[in-house]
C-alpha cells in the first residue's frame, strides 16, 4: 500500500511538472524577438524576394499570428491532448509525421552510441577501479579527463579535417546517396558511422568511466567485500557478482536524462556532422521560431526526462533494497 | 600450297575483321550522326514508354534554337552544385525558364523564351504573346494559351470588380490570389484608380493582354515580376477553388476551398492548415514540389530539399522544347545534382575536397579553396552589379533639420567627405587590400558604365577637403577634439550613420570616425534594427546604403526618387508615391533631383516606335545626374563574383553579370552544360 501511495504521488508530480514545463517551453520559444513570420520574411529577403509591408500583414494572418498568447498556447495544449500537434510552418508536415521521419536515424544511432558507450566504459572502470594508480589507470584516467573535457562537436570537426586530410574527401552524413544496395555501400555506410559514434559516446563514455570507477573503489573497502574476500571468495566473484549490483546505481540514476538524450541525438554534434537526426531539425525549428515543431520536440524530450527519471526512481528503489529501507525509516 | 592456305585463312580474318570493323564504326557513326536526343531517352523511346522526339517537342517552325553558348556539347552526365536546405531560389535558376527573358549581352533588353514571339499595339495598351505550338509539359500534356490564362485569371489575380480594379480588402467577396502574390506587371493606373490588365485567348497559341492604360514596359515588367506567367491548368485544376462562380466548364469544375486543400493535402502528401497557406506553397513556390508538371530543363524526382546532408536531383525534362543548332535536343547533361549543406564551413571543406562541380566562392574562402583545387577546378569570374565594395555612405538629402539639410545637399560637402576618406588604408584595414579605391559607379562591363565616374573624388586630400568646408561652415581652427560648427550656429556638425546591427559595420564606423575627425565632422552612430521603418518617417540623418541593378529602367528605387524607400532621397520619395504631394510629409524636389524624376517619368510613358531611344536617353541622363552629384558616397570597388568550375564542365562562360534581374546562374544556360569526355 506505502509502495502504491509512492509511485502515485510520484506520477503525480511528473504530471504537474510536464504541465509546466509545457509552459515554459511555449513561453520560452515565444522570447525571442519576431515570430515565425518575421524570420521567414527575412529568409525571402535574403532570398531576393520583394516583401511589402501588406505581404507581411497577410502572412501573420495566413499563420494566425495575431492572436494573443494565452489563446495560442492553450490552443496547442488542447491540440496535445487530442493528438493534434499541429503543423510544421516551415516544413508544412504535422509536427508528429516531421518527428517520425528522422526518428529511425536517431533511434539506430542513439542506441548504437549508448551500446558502444557501456561496452567500453564498463570495463576500462572496473579495469581502473581493481587497479588504481596502475599505469593503465593513470593512462585511461588523463583520457578520460580529456574526453570529458573536449566538447563532442569540435572533436567532430577535428576527425572531418583528418578525414579530409587522409583521404581527400571529407565524411559528413550517414546515408550515401542511391542507399544501401550491396557490400560496398554498406561498407561506406559503416564507415560512416565511425566517427559520428566515436564522437558521441565518447563523452559520455568518458564521464561514466569516472563515474563507476568511483562508485567501485567505495565499494572496495565495504565491510562485506572484506567479508566476502576474507571468506576465500574469488576477487572475479566478488566484482561480477556483489560489486556489480552497486555500480548499476549510477548507470541506472543517469537513466532520465539518457532517454531523453537517445530521442534527441546529439544536437550540437548532428549539426557539425550532417546527421539526418532530431538534432538539426530542432536547431531548425528554433532557428525559423517554427513554434509547434520546436514545441512538439521539447515537449517529447521533456516528457522523457520526466519518464525516464520516474522509472529511474521506481528502479532503484526496486534494485537497491538500501534506498527502500532509507525511506521506511525516514 | 599450305602455306598460301594458311596465309590465306589470315588474310580472309583480317579482311573480314576490317569489314565488321568498318561496318561498326558506321553503324555507330550513323546512330550517333541520327540521334536528335540523348541514349536514356532514345531508349525509353525504343521500348515505347516514351513518344517519339518529334512528338515531344514543339513543331519544326516553333521549336526554340539556343545560340550556342560556347560550343556542341555531348549528352550524359550529372553536374553537382550546391545548396542550403530549402534553398528554392538557389537552385532554381540553373533549371527556370521564364516567359521573357534578359538577353545574355547585360543590355537589359528581353527576349522571347517560353513565348515564341510578343508585340504592342502603338500605344502600349495590348500587347500580344504568341505561343510554340506542340511544346508540352514535363508529363506530356500539352502546354497552350490556356495554362497562361488559368494561372492568370484564377491563380495570380485577387477579386476583381466588373471593371478590372481590385475589390477593397475590407469589402465583400475580396480574397487575395491563389498564389498570394499580386504582381504589378499586370496592373495599371488610371485616374488615380489601379486596373488588372485583361488576358484573352485568340487561339491555343495566341494571347491577348489589354492593359486601361499603356503599359509599354509590359516585358520587362514581366520578366523581372512573374517571369513564369504560368502553371499547368490540367494539373491545378484539382487545388484551385473556383471563385468566379461559374459551375458548367468542364475543364475546371467548381471545387470548395475544403475540398481543394484536402486534393492537396493527399497528392502533396503535406499537412497545409489552410487553403492559403497551400496556394502560397504550391502556386508560388511550385517548383518545390515534383509532382507539378513543368517548362523547366531539368525536373525533380523526390521533394528532399530539406534533408541536410542528401542530394535533391533534377534529371533532364524529356519533354524540354529548346534544342542545339544542329536540332539536338536540350538539355546535354542527364541531371544536376544538388547536395543540401547548411552550415557555410561544411560547404567550404566540399568544395575544398573537389565535391562541387559548380559553385560560388565567398570572398573570404578564396585563397583557402582554389589553392586546394588547383589541379581539377577553374575560377571563372562574372561581374557584380554592386557599386561598391563594403558600403556607400548615404546621407539623407531631405533631412529634418535644415542647417544639415543645406550643407548634405551641397555638392561641395560631399565632395569633402569623400576626399577626406583614406581608401588605401581602408582597403588593407576593411578588405585585406583584395579591393581599390573607387566612387560608387556602375562596374565595367554593366549599363551606364563611365571610367571617369568611377575615379571621382578620391584622391586622398585632407586640406582640400578643410578649404572646402570652410565655404560651408563657421572658422574651425583645427584644434584635435573639436569639431566645425554649422553655418549661423554653434551646434556642432555631426551626422548620426544608423546601423541596422552594431557588429555588422562598426569597423566601418570607426575608420570613418577617424578621417572626419581630421576634417571637423563628427560621426556618431545609432543603432536601429528597424532602420527599413525609420527611413518612412524621414528620421534617419544617414546610413551605408548600397546600389545593386541592371538599370533605372527596370529596378528604379534605388537610384530615383519614386517611393518611400532608400535613406539617400527618404521624404522625396514620400513626395512621388503620393503624387506629387507634400501632405503626408513628403518634401518637393528641386534641381537634379527633380530631373531624376522628370527623366523616370519620361521612361515611364515612353511608348511607340522611338521607345527604346527614348528609355536610353533617360536611363543616360539618370546616370550622368548620379555621376555628377554622387548622392551615395563609395569607397571601394567591389570584389568580382567567382564560380569555382570544374575543368570537365563545358559551356560555362566567364564574364556575365550576376544579377537577380538577369535571374543569376540562368543567364549562362545550364540547359547547354555538357561534360568533357
Amino acid at each position: 500500500m506505502d509502495n502504491m501511495i509512492y509511485i502515485i504521488k510520484r506520477i503525480g508530480m511528473a504530471f504537474l511538472t510536464l504541465l509546466m514545463i509545457s509552459f515554459v517551453v511555449f513561453f520560452i520559444i515565444q522570447l525571442p524577438p519576431g515570430d515565425f513570420v518575421d524570420s521567414m520574411v527575412t529568409d525571402m529577403v535574403a532570398q531576393g524576394e520583394t516583401v511589402t509591408e501588406q505581404d507581411i500583414a497577410n502572412l501573420k494572418a495566413m499563420y494566425r499570428m495575431d492572436r494573443p498568447f494565452l489563446v495560442q498556447y492553450f490552443d496547442w495544449l488542447k491540440g496535445i491532448l487530442t493528438g493534434n500537434w499541429g503543423i510544421s510552418f516551415y516544413y508544412n508536415q504535422g509536427v508528429l509525421v516531421k518527428i517520425k521521419e528522422t526518428l529511425g536515424a536517431t533511434l539506430m544511432v542513439s542506441f548504437l552510441t549508448l551500446g558502444v558507450t557501456y561496452i567500453v566504459a564498463i570495463p576500462i572502470a572496473i579495469y581502473s577501479a581493481k587497479n588504481q594508480y596502475s599505469l593503465g589507470d593513470y593512462l585511461f584516467t588523463f583520457l578520460g579527463f580529456v574526453g570529458m573535457a573536449v566538447p563532442n562537436f569540435l572533436l567532430a570537426i577535428l576527425l572531418m579535417y583528418l578525414s579530409f586530410k587522409w583521404t581527400g574527401r571529407p565524411i559528413m552524413g550517414l546515408f550515401i546517396d542511391g542507399g544501401i544496395t550491396d557490400w560496398a555501400s554498406l561498407l561506406e555506410f559503416l564507415k560512416r558511422l565511425i566517427i559520428p559514434i566515436t564522437v558521441i559516446s565518447l563523452n559520455e563514455a568518458c564521464g561514466l568511466i569516472r563515474r563507476i570507477r568511483a562508485q567501485m573503489l567505495d565499494e572496495q573497502e565495504k565491510p562485506y567485500v572484506l567479508c566476502i574476500r576474507a571468506k576465500g571468495t574469488s576477487e572475479r566473484t566478488i566484482t561480477f557478482k556483489y560489486q556489480m549490483r552497486a555500480i548499476l546505481n549510477p548507470i541506472v540514476s543517469g537513466l532520465g536524462g539518457m532517454i531523453a538524450g537517445v530521442f534527441n541525438g546529439s544536437t550540437i554534434t548532428a549539426i557539425v556532422l550532417m546527421l539526418p537526426t532530431q538534432g538539426p531539425i530542432l536547431l531548425k525549428a528554433l532557428q525559423t521560431q517554427d513554434v509547434y515543431l520546436s514545441g512538439g520536440i521539447l515537449l517529447i524530450s521533456a516528457t522523457l526526462v520526466v519518464i525516464g527519471t520516474l522509472i529511474s526512481d521506481l528502479l532503484l528503489a526496486a534494485l537497491d533494497p538500501r534506498i527502500k529501507l532509507l525511506e521506511e525509516i525516514k | 600450297m599450305e602455306k598460301w592456305k594458311k596465309r590465306s585463312k589470315f588474310g580472309s580474318l583480317v579482311l573480314v575483321s576490317l569489314l565488321m570493323l568498318t561496318v561498326l564504326v558506321g553503324w555507330t557513326h550513323s546512330v550517333e550522326g541520327s540521334t536528335k536526343e540523348a541514349p536514356m531517352l532514345a531508349e525509353l523511346v525504343a521500348k515505347g514508354e516514351l513518344p517519339p522526339l518529334e512528338e515531344r517537342i514543339p513543331v519544326a517552325s516553333d521549336v526554340m534554337v539556343e545560340p550556342d553558348i560556347m560550343s556542341l556539347g555531348e549528352y550524359g552526365g550529372s553536374v553537382t552544385i550546391t545548396s542550403r536546405d530549402s534553398g528554392r531560389w538557389s537552385w532554381g535558376p540553373y533549371v527556370e525558364q521564364s516567359m521573357f527573358r534578359f538577353k545574355q549581352d547585360g543590355s537589359g533588353e528581353v527576349e522571347p523564351n517560353v513565348a515564341k514571339a510578343f508585340y504592342s499595339n502603338e500605344d502600349g495598351t495590348v500587347w500580344t504573346i504568341e505561343l510554340r505550338e506542340g511544346m508540352k509539359w514535363s508529363d506530356g500534356h500539352p502546354f497552350t494559351a490556356d495554362d497562361v490564362i488559368f494561372y492568370y485569371d484564377h491563380m495570380s489575380t485577387p477579386a476583381l470588380n466588373p471593371d478590372r480594379t481590385p475589390v477593397p480588402v475590407d469589402a465583400e467577396g475580396y480574397h487575395t490570389p491563389f498564389t498570394t502574390r499580386a504582381y504589378n506587371c499586370y496592373q495599371t493606373i488610371k485616374d488615380g484608380k489601379t486596373y488588372w490588365a485583361e488576358f484573352e485567348k485568340i487561339d491555343d497559341y495566341t494571347i491577348t493582354v489589354t492593359f486601361a492604360a499603356p503599359k509599354p514596359n509590359f516585358p520587362e515588367a514581366v520578366a523581372v515580376d512573374n517571369k513564369w506567367m504560368f502553371l499547368p491548368k490540367h494539373f491545378y485544376v484539382n487545388y484551385v477553388a473556383r471563385k468566379d462562380g461559374v459551375a458548367d466548364d468542364p475543364t475546371f469544375p467548381l471545387i470548395t476551398e475544403e475540398e481543394a486543400l484536402a486534393n492537396a493535402n493527399r497528392d502533396f502528401n503535406r499537412q497545409w492548415d489552410n487553403y492559403s497557406t497551400m496556394g502560397n506553397a504550391i502556386g508560388y513556390y511550385h517548383w518545390d514540389y515534383a509532382i507539378v508538371p513543368q517548362l523547366r530543363s531539368f525536373i525533380a524526382v523526390k521533394d528532399n530539399w530539406n534533408q541536410v546532408g542528401e542530394v535533391y536531383e533534377l534529371v533532364r525534362n524529356p519533354y524540354f522544347w529548346k534544342v542545339d543548332s544542329e536540332g539536338r535536343q536540350l538539355p546535354y547533361l542527364d541531371s544536376i545534382k544538388v547536395i543540401i549543406v547548411n552550415e557555410a564551413e561544411q560547404r567550404t571543406l566540399k568544395q575544398a575536397a573537389g565535391e562541387f562541380d559548380v559553385s560560388e566562392i565567398d570572398f573570404a574562402d578564396y585563397s583557402t579553396v582554389v589553392r586546394a583545387t588547383q589541379g581539377t577546378h577553374k575560377v571563372v569570374p562574372w561581374v557584380s552589379l554592386d557599386w561598391q565594395g563594403g558600403y556607400g555612405l548615404a546621407l539623407n538629402q531631405t533631412v529634418k533639420d535644415l542647417d544639415k539639410r543645406a550643407l548634405f545637399q551641397d555638392i561641395r560637402f560631399r565632395e569633402a567627405l569623400s576626399i577626406a576618406v583614406d581608401r588605401n588604408l581602408m582597403n588593407n584595414t576593411l578588405m585585406n587590400g583584395q579591393s581599390s579605391p573607387q566612387q560608387a559607379g556602375p562596374a565595367a562591363g554593366t549599363l551606364g558604365h563611365n571610367p571617369e565616374w568611377l575615379t571621382k573624388w578620391i584622391e586622398y586630400d585632407v586640406d582640400r577637403a578643410n578649404a572646402l568646408l570652410d565655404e560651408l561652415t563657421e572658422p574651425w581652427d583645427r584644434k584635435p577634439g573639436t569639431f566645425r560648427k554649422m553655418k549661423g550656429t554653434d551646434r556642432d556638425l555631426e551626422i548620426v550613420i544608423s546601423v541596422q546591427q552594431p557588429s555588422l559595420k562598426g569597423d566601418w564606423i570607426t575608420l570613418l570616425k577617424g578621417f572626419y575627425e581630421k576634417i571637423g565632422v563628427r560621426i556618431l552612430d545609432k543603432v536601429d534594427p528597424e532602420v527599413g521603418r525609420t527611413i518612412l518617417t524621414n528620421d534617419v540623418e544617414a546610413k551605408f546604403e548600397g546600389i545593386s541593378m541592371v538599370s533605372p529602367a527596370i529596378r528604379p528605387d534605388q537610384v530615383v526618387p519614386m517611393r518611400n524607400f532608400a535613406a539617400w532621397y527618404s521624404a522625396y520619395g514620400k513626395w512621388y508615391a503620393d503624387g506629387r504631394s507634400t501632405a503626408n510629409g513628403g518634401v518637393e524636389p528641386t534641381g537634379d533631383v527633380l530631373a531624376l524624376i522628370d527623366a523616370y517619368d519620361a521612361i515611364k510613358v515612353a511608348a511607340g516606335p522611338n521607345r527604346d531611344a527614348i528609355v536610353a536617353e533617360n536611363v543616360a541622363k539618370i546616370y550622368e545626374l548620379h555621376h555628377k552629384n554622387i548622392w551615395i558616397i563609395g569607397f571601394l570597388a567591389p570584389p568580382a563574383r567567382y564560380w569555382l568550375v570544374n575543368n570537365n564542365v563545358m559551356n560555362f562562360p566567364p564574364g556575365l553579370v550576376w544579377a537577380d534581374e538577369y535571374r543569376f546562374a540562368s543567364m549562362m544556360r545550364p540547359e547547354q552544360w555538357y561534360l568533357a569526355k
